[in-house]
């Protein structure tokens, strides 16, 4: 259902929109650009796809949407976590600094291990 | 799950989720292009950039939407279990509430769909479930047929030339399930139920051996080494399953058999022990070409040939046989019909009544169930209207009332089908072998479906119309303090009447359809055998083969068993005979010389016994003319033969017959004439419903006779007397056993054992639907007088006698049992021309049972009215009057 390039950074994505929506309920354009700025622009990231992961994340509970108004005053849909989605967060969190630990410890060390 | 609810849902959401998704795409594209303009992009240029920022539109929206429908769906899912969690919790409360209620509730279903169940479990085990042989569709039952039978058994040699000339069938087998051996070497002798089949027999019907092997054609031929397989039966029960029996020999009539194989379980040939291959068999000459002894032909039939065109093929295989064996076979013919008619054909009609039987019992519940609901729902008419009031939607409640009768349902399908494996119990201890297949019936995956449907179905039928008519209870009236009367109350009230004289009417159409099943049973009973059954024990005993091998050496041999058997203290007389006077398996064409008959397909045909001279007088058969059999009718002296009093009518009408003479076959065949000595009562060897052929008797002296039916009569208790009598049968000689032994009693009571069945089942069938009726009608009565006390509080006071109240009361009762009995009654007269085929000496329309059954019905009625109608009559008016009631 999803293409493929979406497929590959679909759990990182998953993570990341979660995250920005730990500060606060927001939109999608909101998200994007939470997104977009905090990673200045390394993560190539399709607004598109950020759409398939919010709507993903309602369809599995972790995140809820509601309509209401944006700042200009018009119709759009917020998204807030849902406890689901706070402790999903506090797991995929942990799992990733482990991940990047092991990586990095292995990516920096000078001598070899035994 | 339906309901508005779920429509509201529906057009909630999906209206929704598509312009909800445009319109969030929407607003992230707008806030995208407004950025990139205030950042300084000309518009155009914005809006190429936020749409190459967003990707494929048209993918995402596609993948979002089909989420959001999976979200959605989810979400009804959720909804529709927890409304029906709540609805369960609901329904349980409110039925251990009134457990009274609730019980018989329950318990009326239970009953009729245990017996649902039960009946449909034979039907299914007897009539549904397919043969277990390889498409037991194609398989046929062959026989002959002569000018005045249109069905006898088929002789051997006809039947291997049908083989070879006919080309309807792939092929045809024979077996013979008749033959019975004497088993010695094993502990006592004994008497074994064989049967004799051709090689082709198993491959034919595609049977595999549950341990060694079957037997083949390499099998069938005399000079095979003899070869036995087992029943699994005889298998488990004499040689405990071991395979290790496989190799082993068995002694039958003084030959060694090596048992090869033991039949799967459910393959069981005519229910017989030991099968052995025909071929070892065929110089005796009963296979031979005139002879008929107990073969039956069994044929598979080829792909594309219908059953018409085989058996028009195999009758000109018959044709040609006639002429070539003019002798022979004068006058024979053959005929078909599958395997499964032939099988379960005759108790088809019987079951076919039962399961209506039982159906009209489901109904009957049924409509006492909905009777119970309807006052219950009268009572909570309040509680609805209440409820209503509060917002609850109709179909809301409705769905409330429905899970209420399904769980009540569904308990008492559970108690149900308790109650059909019980029964099946019962059904098969109640039938000692005239139902066929009834090994086969058992509570299975197919029964437990069929019961799990009937009970959903009878709580949607039960809870239907009362949930409707709550549901459209009116508000006000309902709410108002003491509302009654309401028009909501009224149409409940003729529903209940309506479900009460359809009650009453089916009870009527099974109680008339018991009560000719009984009546018939009772004139089945009566009917008089010709004999005097009472203290006569008889069994069949055989001399071995091997040993007697001279006429003389046989008659010697038996008249020193009968001398024996005689000196027995307690014996009053014995005898011995080729049948008992209720059968017969030996039928004669015959020739009296004062009646020529050229054509020997013309021949009468006489049921034929040899007796020995004490016979007569044994069973108490009366002599209307001549003299019995007498010790001077012996080997070298003049040919006698006795004949049965409908003989001597049908072919010398008022003249007496004594001294006449008749022969077996033609006039002209060499066979000598025999003098007609005696002339005796006729007993019913054909059944107790078929009018006897006639019998001629042959004195036991003058024929060949290795054994038969030894008849004692004695007053010693049966037990005592078989064990006396099956010791001096083993003291004559070791090797021969007593085998079938039984009361004549017992004997008769086989004969009706079917329509006993029949009778039985129907009777309590009919017992139960009555039963029910019965507690429909005082029920709706003692509601309604609850329902009037008010008026009829107003009529006391008003200076209506008491009787007058009884009347009243007791007259709306028998308003509505009038009404259910006549309409039973012309259902029943409509309907019983189904059972005729099932009724002896009673007509389907018998006047007395329908009247009996009427005036019964309606009797009960009264009862059933009285009790509340004297409360009725006993209610203090000052109090009913004061409205609560």
């Amino acid at each position: 259902m999803a293409p493929a390039s979406i497929d590959l950074l679909q759990g990182t994505l998953d993570v990341l929109v979660l995250k920005a929506l730990s500060w606060g309920p927001r939109h999608g354009h909101g998200v994007a650009r939470i997104i977009r700025d905090s990673t200045s622009g390394t993560l190539d990231v399709l607004d598109g796809s950020l759409y398939a992961a919010l709507h993903r994340l309602e369809e599995r509970g972790l995140v809820e949407g509601e309509w209401g108004l944006s700042d200009r005053g018009k119709r759009a849909k917020f998204y807030s976590l849902t406890t689901a989605g706070r402790q999903q967060l506090k797991a995929e969190t942990a799992t990733w600094q482990r991940y990047v630990a092991s990586v990095s410890r292995l990516l920096t060390a000078t001598v070899q291990p035994a | 799950m339906s309901g508005p609810t779920w429509r509201r849902y529906l057009r909630f959401w999906r209206g929704n989720l598509d312009a909800d998704l445009e319109d969030e795409f929407r607003f992230h594209l707008e806030t995208e292009i407004e950025e990139l303009i205030v950042r300084g992009m000309s518009p155009d240029l914005a809006r190429a950039e936020a749409l190459r920022r967003f990707g494929d539109v048209d993918l995402y929206r596609r993948y979002c939407r089909s989420a959001d429908q999976r979200r959605v769906e989810r979400v009804h899912r959720q909804e529709n279990l927890n409304v029906l969690a709540q609805d369960l919790r609901y329904a349980l409360r409110s039925l251990r509430r009134q457990p009274s209620f609730t019980a018989v509730a329950v318990i009326t279903l239970a009953l009729a769909i245990g017996a649902n169940t039960a009946i449909f479990s034979v039907v299914n085990g007897v009539l549904l479930k397919p043969l277990p042989y390889r498409e037991p569709n194609q398989l046929v039952m062959l026989w002959e047929t002569t000018t005045s039978n249109d069905r006898i058994l088929v002789s051997y040699q006809n039947y291997k030339d049908w083989r070879v000339r006919q080309r309807g069938f792939t092929d045809i087998a024979l077996y013979n399930p008749f033959p019975s051996f004497n088993m010695t070497g094993q502990g006592d002798a004994e008497r074994v139920r064989g049967a004799l089949v051709t090689g082709n027999y198993f491959q034919l019907l595609g049977v595999r051996s549950e341990l060694g092997r079957l037997i083949g054609p390499a099998d069938d031929s005399l000079a095979s080494p003899r070869v036995a397989v087992l029943s699994d039966g005889f298998f488990q029960s004499r040689l405990g399953g071991d395979p290790a029996a496989i190799g082993r020999t068995l002694r039958l009539d003084g030959d060694i058999y090596t048992i090869v194989g033991v039949l799967p379980p459910d393959v069981r040939i005519a229910d017989r022990d030991i099968i052995l291959p025909v071929g070892l068999f065929v110089n005796d000459p009963v296979y031979a070409r005139d002879s008929h002894p107990g073969t039956i032909g069994l044929a598979r039939l080829k792909p594309g040939v219908s059953l018409e065109q085989a058996r028009a093929d195999l009758q000109r295989v018959s044709a040609e046989l006639r002429e070539e064996y003019p002798r022979e076979n004068a006058g024979i013919g053959s005929d078909g019909a599958p395997l499964m008619d032939k099988l379960v054909g005759r108790i088809k009609p019987a079951l076919r009544i039962l399961m209506i039987a039982v159906g009209f019992v489901l109904l009957i519940a049924c409509a006492n169930v909905a009777n119970l609901l309807l006052s219950r729902s009268a009572a909570r008419q309040r509680e609805f209207a209440l409820r209503t009031a509060l917002g609850a939607v109709r179909g809301r409640i409705v769905r409330q009332l429905l899970t209420e009768s399904l769980v009540v349902a569904l308990v008492g399908g559970i108690l149900g089908v308790g109650i059909a494996v019980a029964g099946v119990k019962l059904l098969r201890s109640l039938d000692p072998g005239s139902v066929p297949r009834l090994q086969d019936v058992q509570v299975d995956q197919t029964v437990l479906l069929f019961a799990l449907g009937v009970t959903l179905l009878t709580g949607v039928c039960f809870g239907l119309v009362p949930a409707l008519q709550s549901a459209r209870g009116q508000l006000v009236g309902a709410l108002k303090e003491g509302g009654r009367g309401t028009s909501a109350g009224a149409s409940r009230q003729r529903t209940r009447a309506t479900l009460t004289v359809v009650e009453v009417a089916l009870a009527v159409m099974l109680l008339a359809g018991a009560g000719l099943l009984v009546r018939s049973f009772a004139k089945l009973t009566a009917v008089n055998p010709g004999f005097e059954p009472a203290h006569v024990v008889a069994g069949v005993v055989q001399l071995p083969r091997g040993k007697y091998a001279r006429s003389e050496q046989q008659r010697a041999a038996l008249d020193h068993l009968l001398e024996r058997v005689r000196a027995i203290p307690g014996v009053e007389r014995a005898t011995i005979a080729s049948d008992l006077p209720i059968t017969t398996n030996w039928q004669s064409g015959v020739s009296f010389e004062s009646i020529p008959e050229p054509d020997a397909s013309k021949l009468p045909l006489l049921n034929a016994a040899i007796v020995d001279p004490t016979y007569f007088e044994t069973l108490r058969i009366t002599l209307v003319s001549g003299r019995q059999f007498a010790a001077s009718d012996g080997p070298g002296q003049p040919q006698v033969v006795i004949i049965s009093q409908s003989v001597a009518k049908k072919f010398f009408g008022n003249v007496d017959p004594v001294g006449q003479r008749m022969k077996q076959g033609l006039a002209n065949d060499t066979t000598g004439w025999r003098t007609i000595v005696g002339v005796v009562a006729e007993t019913r060897t054909d059944g107790l419903t078929e009018d006897p052929r006639g019998t001629f008797y042959l004195p036991r002296a003058q024929e060949d006779m290795r054994g038969g039916w030894l008849i004692v009569r004695s007053p010693l208790a049966p037990e005592q007397l078989t064990a006396s009598l099956r010791r001096t049968v083993s003291e004559v000689d070791k090797d021969m056993p007593l085998a079938r032994a039984r009361t004549m009693d017992a004997a008769l009571d086989e004969l009706v054992q079917q329509p006993k069945f029949s009778m039985l089942l129907l009777a309590l069938f009919a017992g139960v639907a009555f039963l029910l009726a019965s507690v429909g009608i005082f029920g709706v009565i003692s509601y309604n007088v609850t329902q009037r006390t008010g008026e009829i509080g107003v009529r006391i006071a008003l200076g209506a006698s008491r009787s007058n109240v009884v009347g009243l009361v007791v007259g709306q009762a028998m308003v509505m049992a009038g009404a259910g009995v006549a309409v039973g009654m012309l259902l029943a007269l409509w309907g019983s021309k189904s059972l005729s085929t099932m009724l002896y000496g009673v007509g389907p329309r018998d006047p007395l049972v329908l009247g009996a059954v009427g005036a019964f019905l309606l009797a009960v009625a009264l009862a059933a009215a009285l009790a509340p109608a004297l409360r009725a009559a006993r209610i203090d008016p000052t109090i009913a009057m004061r409205g609560d009631g």
